[in-house]
């Protein structure tokens, strides 16, 4: 009797897995046909620097897709985290410009400003996660509230653009890049500032603070408490909730967390482009919702990896670079972007449908 | 059976609540918006009469609602099936742009002609047929496939603006003609045409959902689809013609909003009005999770939107803090609307029925 009870549940679990890791490695199966297509198609394409600009370029976007992928998990949404990484540039860089400048900025050390950025995204995931869990907010509106607020509070410390000066630590950092290069004797080789050499590729700093947020998401969501519980909200919040999990504490965390990242993603940002201004990033949740929805995780909750997303995340990066390696009109990275999401949606559907149409067999 | 019978009773002493606690407090809240401003300009309500249309700070609000309050009508049904539709901005930019690009304006500086390659009606009626397949498209991604409504709709709103993009070629295609700005700009008895156009869409959307049974059965899905298809309403169809009417309105918002600047900018046409139409919706009473809907709430709370943003504008403050007041007001509004704050009245409501029951004994 207890083998046959115990069959089945062994079974939808492996079945249950194998269906989640698939749209993982479809996710994966597309990045590399895509790697393959272009190198076939341009010159010039399969080299080293097309990679490392195709990180740097989408780091900022990496990093906030990571805590995007644990509030999609829970089933939820978040649509403030361009708004917060507009407001965390202009943190760090109106607040560390010299009061005497044009701008007018408030002269504070850079590395206090990057604190009151953090600091800003904690408590604005926090006060979004507190309306959700507490007031029953839907996401969508609370989320919207934090964008808007976030967005308005741009323009309150400054309605201009500011760039960074240089010479400041933000614009250091933002300029510091890790070269790979072949020395005059050729070979390979790896350094930083003034190599003697032809620069292959480079990495910046978002870059490893990319790298370290996902391997951090990954341990978080795989191999903790809160992960397992996060994932059990998801799947069905009643039940988690009667199995004495955590439910509430969990699901503010999540959005503090996310909120984190995005402070992260706004401080890899400002690297980025060493400016500030209220009008960067308009629209880009939908480009780390995008990305999330390509790795593999399903908007309804419940299913998805921080693994997989790292693999959306370079995937819709790739089409960018695709579109300006054709020179095609920028409107086009749209237009893909577009059909490529409704290539996984529909995927995602199909595979659940036969997950469930292979539940009902079981079950029955 | 009498199981059932609870929850139905429960469920429609809630809502009755909800009209009566929203509804008002909408109506309070843009009351208090004008007050605000009458004190702070007298003239605010003045409304004068200028080369045979009305000016005002009054109409103006209206009038720049227009766009809003149109696509938050299609808004608040697809809201009322439990969905949602974030590509209306990237319908009515893509409507916009068809309008323009087909019309194809073309002035002769040498000759002073001006000559257009489509008749304006039929431009119209093109660029309403392509938003309402888009508004089908999305109906049919949620309705047939299953797809949960904010993703299938978030593929429209990125390729949308890319799509609107192709069809002006990236340009800013503009038509000057004097029939084409009128849709936006003229007036009919000294009133401007857009409040016409609203006031019809608002009045054929409420005839069509509370004349016909269809209000009914869109609040039965939104309240329990699977419950509905058992009783033998087809959900699948209805969900699909709310989308295809969100369409529909998006794409005269979008014409309406292209008559307003005298051309169609692709990127910019319609930025954010999806959230202004949740917004409006959610002001309105109007429960994302679906159900019960408000028409008049929703045009109410897309007029509280507009009076917002007018208020900001004439403090002279710089106007992107509008932002900031509008997540504020959200954040109010919504929590009045919580079952927190909804149990709170109950209580106190209970309270005093009780303490004049006990005075009437």
């Amino acid at each position: 009797m207890n083998n046959v009870n115990a069959s089945p549940l062994k079974k939808k679990k492996g079945g249950n897995l194998n269906t989640n890791y698939l749209v993982v490695i479809i996710a994966i199966v597309i990045l590399l046909i895509a790697i393959i297509v272009g190198s076939l198609v341009f010159d010039n394409f399969f080299k080293l620097g097309t990679f490392t600009n195709l990180l740097i370029n989408n780091a900022h976007i990496g990093i906030s897709a990571v805590g995007m992928t644990l509030v999609i998990i829970t089933g939820g949404i978040d649509l403030s985290v361009g708004a917060v990484v507009a407001i965390v540039t202009m943190i760090c860089a109106y607040g560390s410009a010299d009061p005497a400048s044009t701008f007018g900025g408030l002269g504070l050390d850079p590395v206090v400003c990057m604190i009151i950025s953090l600091v800003y995204g904690i408590l604005i995931g926090a006060a979004m996660g507190c309306l959700i869990q507490f007031f029953d907010f839907p996401p969508f509106i609370a989320t919207l509230a934090g964008m808007f607020f976030s967005r308005g509070s741009c323009y309150i410390l400054s309605t201009q653009a500011i760039t960074v000066e240089r010479g400041n630590l933000i614009d250091t950092l933002g300029a510091w890049r890790l070269k790979f290069f072949t020395p005059e004797g050729g070979g390979f080789s790896v350094g930083t500032g003034e190599v003697d050499g032809k620069v292959i590729g480079n990495l910046s700093i978002p870059v490893f603070m990319f790298i370290v947020v996902v391997i951090i998401g990954i341990l978080i969501s795989q191999y903790t408490k809160f992960g397992r519980t996060v994932y059990a909200i998801g799947g069905n919040e009643q039940s988690a909730y009667l199995m004495g999990l955590p439910v509430k504490r969990t699901k503010v965390l999540v959005y503090t967390l996310n909120g984190l990242c995005s402070a992260l993603a706004g401080i890899a940002f400002t690297f980025f482009m060493r400016s500030g201004s209220g009008l960067l990033c308009v629209g880009m949740e939908m480009d780390v919702i995008a990305s999330v929805v390509i790795g593999g995780t399903l908007l309804t909750g419940g299913v998805g990896y921080v693994f997989g997303t790292v693999f959306g995340v370079l995937t819709l990066g790739l089409i960018q670079t695709f579109v300006t390696y054709a020179s095609l009109n920028s409107w086009y990275t749209k237009i893909f972007v577009g059909v490529l999401l409704l290539f996984f949606i529909g995927l995602q559907r199909i595979i659940v449908n036969i997950a469930d149409s292979k539940k009902v067999k079981v079950a029955g | 059976m009498s199981n059932n019978k609870a929850p139905a009773n429960a469920i429609k002493s809630k809502k009755k609540l909800n009209l009566n606690t929203q509804f008002i407090a909408g109506l309070v809240a843009l009351a208090l918006i004008l007050l605000f401003n009458l004190i702070y300009e007298p003239g605010f309500f003045r409304i004068s009469i200028v080369e045979g249309k009305l000016y005002g700070s009054i109409i103006d609000i209206i009038n720049r609602c227009v766009p809003t309050m149109i696509i938050s009508m299609g808004m608040t049904l697809v809201i009322a099936t439990g969905g949602v539709d974030i590509s209306v901005g990237a319908v009515a930019a893509i409507s916009g742009a068809m309008v323009v690009s087909l019309i194809g304006y073309n002035f002769d500086s040498a000759t002073g002609v001006t000559t257009t390659n489509m008749n304006m009606y039929l431009a119209i009626l093109i660029a309403l047929i392509v938003s309402t397949i888009c508004g089908a498209w999305n109906g049919l991604l949620v309705s047939r496939l299953g797809i949960q409504p904010m993703v299938a709709t978030l593929i429209l709103m990125t390729a949308g603006r890319g799509i609107a993009q192709l069809i002006t070629d990236g340009q800013i295609p503009r038509v000057y003609t004097e029939d084409f700005s009128f849709i936006a700009q003229g007036s009919i008895f000294a009133v401007p045409t857009g409040i016409y156009i609203a006031l019809a869409v608002v009045l054929i959307v409420y005839a069509f959902t509370k004349l016909t049974a269809f209000g009914m059965l869109c609040e039965s899905v939104g309240i329990n689809a699977s419950a509905s298809r058992y009783s033998g309403i087809n959900a699948k169809n209805i969900k699909l013609i709310c989308y295809t009417i969100c369409g529909l309105c998006a794409g005269i918002a979008g014409i309406h909003i292209a008559s307003t600047v005298q051309g169609a900018d692709a990127n910019n046409a319609g930025l954010n009005i999806e959230m202004d139409a949740i917004l409006a919706v959610v002001l309105g009473g109007t429960s994302m999770a679906g159900g019960k809907f408000y028409i008049w709430g929703t045009a109410v709370g897309a007029l509280i939107i507009q009076a917002l943003t007018t208020t900001i504008y004439s403090l002279g403050v710089p106007p992107e803090i509008i932002y900031v007041v509008k997540s504020l007001v959200v954040v109010i509004v919504v929590m009045l609307q919580s079952n927190l704050i909804k149990n709170l009245f109950k209580k106190i409501g209970s309270k005093s029925k009780k303490s004049s029951a006990a005075a009437s004994v």
